[in-house]
Parts: structure tokens; sequence; C-alpha cells
């Protein structure tokens, strides 16, 4: 790995007798890009608030470019970007002052860039930004966060308003930001399609902990659904791995992570055309996973 | 270049490019010394993280299909035997045709109906 770009060690947090996050730790290097997928709920907002500096966690430590996250030096601030889901606009300020208000406090703001982006995405420059539509003010979020072109990027489902078309000139914008391999992001979307195509990584929350941090393609190829005819399973040993399992009319379904390549021949010998054994995508996995 | 990939797939995008280059290089839709388009290029019009691209470039760089040289476009390495043995074709071929092999059986086709419709279809294709 290149140097760390995020470290986050045992982070805990709860609001009242909700734990938000529960002993959270990972590392990110630089270049990365992460998914950060879960239920409502599951902390995914938390921990990217973490990261932020916005709240602190009851225990642990999170770091940002070797600083701590509460304490960013202003130099270090100027190469972050956020988008969050309770974005702080001034609603009472017109589009293109809103916009030259944020980009005063970061010396590589590209205004030219910020102006032709906003014509691109159709916000309207004139209007005030409570006038905005949720979608549009969402596309301002995004703007507002990428336009000095950060080295870190949090966003915490940034495209949930978006239409198709804008939401893929969006991520066109990352894929442009990603390409010097040189940014870290970390993306939170229930747009499960959009997170396979950007994310090399992926981080899965359930009800506050971190149950799967991996390579996207590792845990593609590592999550495994058998598919067992009738009452073939009856007659099945003990399988390593499973993690979730049922039975219907039709069988028994069962999925397993990293089953290894000789388990998974050795079943197929056995029971032939009575199992079927399928990989799955992204979507697929979180609804067998959360 | 022509890629067709499918971001919801269970097969991961960087071995979906794999497979189709490979498919492009040992049928000869690919020759020795042909130019590949730039990571970012294939990134930003597939909308896809450039590492992907450049990790499916790099595998294909280990295998010895393809070169990479400082400052210039990746290329199909030459003195390949480009066209590979038919049996290596049909080898390619393999994942999809056992997919078709399921579903005729699902569907009570029998091999002489599949076959049938399979060579029109590559009529087609050819014409």
């Amino acid at each position: 790995m290149k140097d760390p770009c995020i470290h986050i060690e045992n982070l805990n947090l709860r609001f009242g007798l909700a734990q938000a996050l529960k002993n959270v730790s990972s590392t990110v290097g630089s270049g990365e890009i992460i998914g950060l997928i879960g239920r409502n709920g599951a902390g995914k907002s938390s921990l990217l608030e973490v990261l932020a500096g916005l709240v602190v966690p009851d225990t642990g430590s999170s770091q940002l470019l070797g600083h701590e996250s509460r304490r960013l030096p202003d130099s270090l601030r100027e190469q972050l970007g956020f988008v969050f889901q309770d974005d702080e606009m001034f609603g009472w300020m017109k589009v293109t002052d809103h916009i030259d208000v944020v980009g005063a406090h970061y010396r590589h703001w590209d205004r030219q860039r910020a102006l032709e982006l906003a014509g691109r995405w159709d916000i309207p420059l004139s209007q005030r930004v409570a006038s905005l539509s949720r979608g549009q003010r969402q596309k301002l979020g995004i703007l507002l966060a990428i336009v000095h072109r950060p080295t870190v990027l949090l966003l915490d489902e940034p495209a949930s308003a978006l239409d198709p078309v804008s939401r893929r000139e969006f991520l066109g914008e990352l894929v442009e930001l990603a390409c010097d391999g040189e940014r870290t992001m970390v993306l939170s979307s229930h747009l499960l399609g959009d997170v396979e195509r950007l994310a090399d990584r992926i981080w899965l929350m359930r009800k506050g902990e971190l149950i799967i941090d991996e390579r996207l393609d590792e845990l593609k190829d590592g999550v495994i659904c058998l598919a067992f005819q009738g009452d073939a399973a009856r007659t099945l040993p003990e399988l390593q791995g499973i993690v979730n399992h049922r039975e219907d009319e039709w069988g028994t379904v069962m999925v397993a992570r990293h089953p290894g390549i000789e388990t998974l021949t050795a079943l197929e010998d056995r029971f032939g055309p009575q199992l079927h054994i399928k990989a799955l995508n992204l979507e697929q996995i979180a609804l067998e996973l959360l | 270049m022509y890629f067709d990939l499918q971001s919801e797939s269970s097969t991961p995008i960087y071995r979906q490019i794999v497979e189709q280059l490979r498919r492009q290089i040992n049928g000869g839709l690919l020759g020795p010394g042909d130019a590949l388009p730039s990571v970012r290029q294939v990134a930003e019009q597939h909308t896809i993280n450039p590492m992907t691209v450049s990790r499916a470039y790099s595998l294909l760089e280990a295998e010895g299909l393809l070169v990479r040289r400082r400052g210039k476009p990746m290329t199909v390495a030459a003195g390949l035997a480009t066209e590979s043995s038919a049996r290596q074709r049909l080898c390619l071929l393999q994942p999809c045709l056992e997919q078709v092999a399921r579903e005729a059986r699902q569907l009570g086709l029998s091999p002489d109906e599949v076959v049938t419709l399979l060579v029109e279809l590559m009529d087609k294709e050819e014409a």
C-alpha cells in the first residue's frame, strides 16, 4: 500500500442506546476508491462524519493524511471535499454568490470550472439556493465539493436525488478526478451499480460494524450461491463459510464465502445437474449479507 | 476498440475487459502492433474506475499479450501466434456455450435445433 491516506482504529460511537459505530478499524491507501454500503442506520453517515472530524468518536482514532481528523491544519483542509446529507448551504444566497463564498476558502479554487459545471448541470446561477429543486441543490453540493480537485473526497449518498443522466455525468467527473491515481474517495451509496463502476474496495456495514472490508473483485469472486434442487442438500456434508441458508419447495439455497475451488468441484461432481452454482453481483451480495 | 461492459454483472469489470481483449487478440480481430485506447479513454468512455482498466491491461501485459512502451499507447505484442488454434479459440467460447446448453436443456430443445439456430445466427453475423 502507498502512504495511508485514511487510518481509523477502534472507532466506537454511541447515540443514546444506539451504537452507531462498533470497533471500526481500517486503513486506506492513497488512490483507493471505497464503496461504503449498508442498510439505513448501519452507521455509514456516522463513519463519514467521524472521518471528516465533524463528530468526535467515544473511543478510537481517525486520521486523514497523517493528521487527526479533528485537528486538520488548514493546508490539509483545502485538500478535502465533502458531500453530506445535511448540506449546510445558505438558502438566501444566490448560487453564484454561494460558489464565490465557498471558493474564497480555497487557494486552488477554479471559478471558471465551477461556472462551466453549473452550466453543464443546469444549476441556475442567478437563482437563490433556497429555490433550487432537490436535485439541483444536490448537484450544487457536489460541485462545491469537487471544483478544487480535492485529494480526499468523502461522499455521503451524493447522487440520491439525481436523474440517471446527471448521475452519470457526476460519476464521469469522479472518474476524471480518479485518473491520476492519487485521489482517495469514500462513496456511500445505495445505487450499487454506481458503486460497482467506481469502487475498487467495499466497506460493508451492518449495525455499526464494518463486516466486510475487501476488494470488490475479490468480494464478487468470493461470494457463491449454491442452489440444490429437491432434497439433494440433505446428504450434504458440513460446508465452510456458509453465510445464508434457506429452504423452499424448490430446494435449498446456500450462500457461501470463499468456499474454495476444491470444494466447489467436489460438490459439482457429486450433485451434477441437481446443483446450480452461481456468482453474484454486488446488489445480490448486499441482499444476502445485509 | 469495442468493449461491452456490464457493471451489474457478477463478473468483475476488469475480467470482462481481459476476456474481451483476449478473444479479440486470439481471434485475430486485433493484430500485432495494434494500439489500444489509453486507460483514461476507456475509463471515461465507460464511466469506470481507471484502476480497473489498468489492472486488466497489466494482467494481459504479464501474460505477454500486450506490450507497454513509455509514453506510447499499449499495443498488441508482436510475434504472437495470433491465429491460435481453433481448439484454443473454442475454449474461450466454452463458458457462454455452457450457458446455452443449460438453457436449451431447460427449454427441452434438441442439440440439432440449437445448432441450426446457431448456424443461422453466425451466417447473419458474417453477412
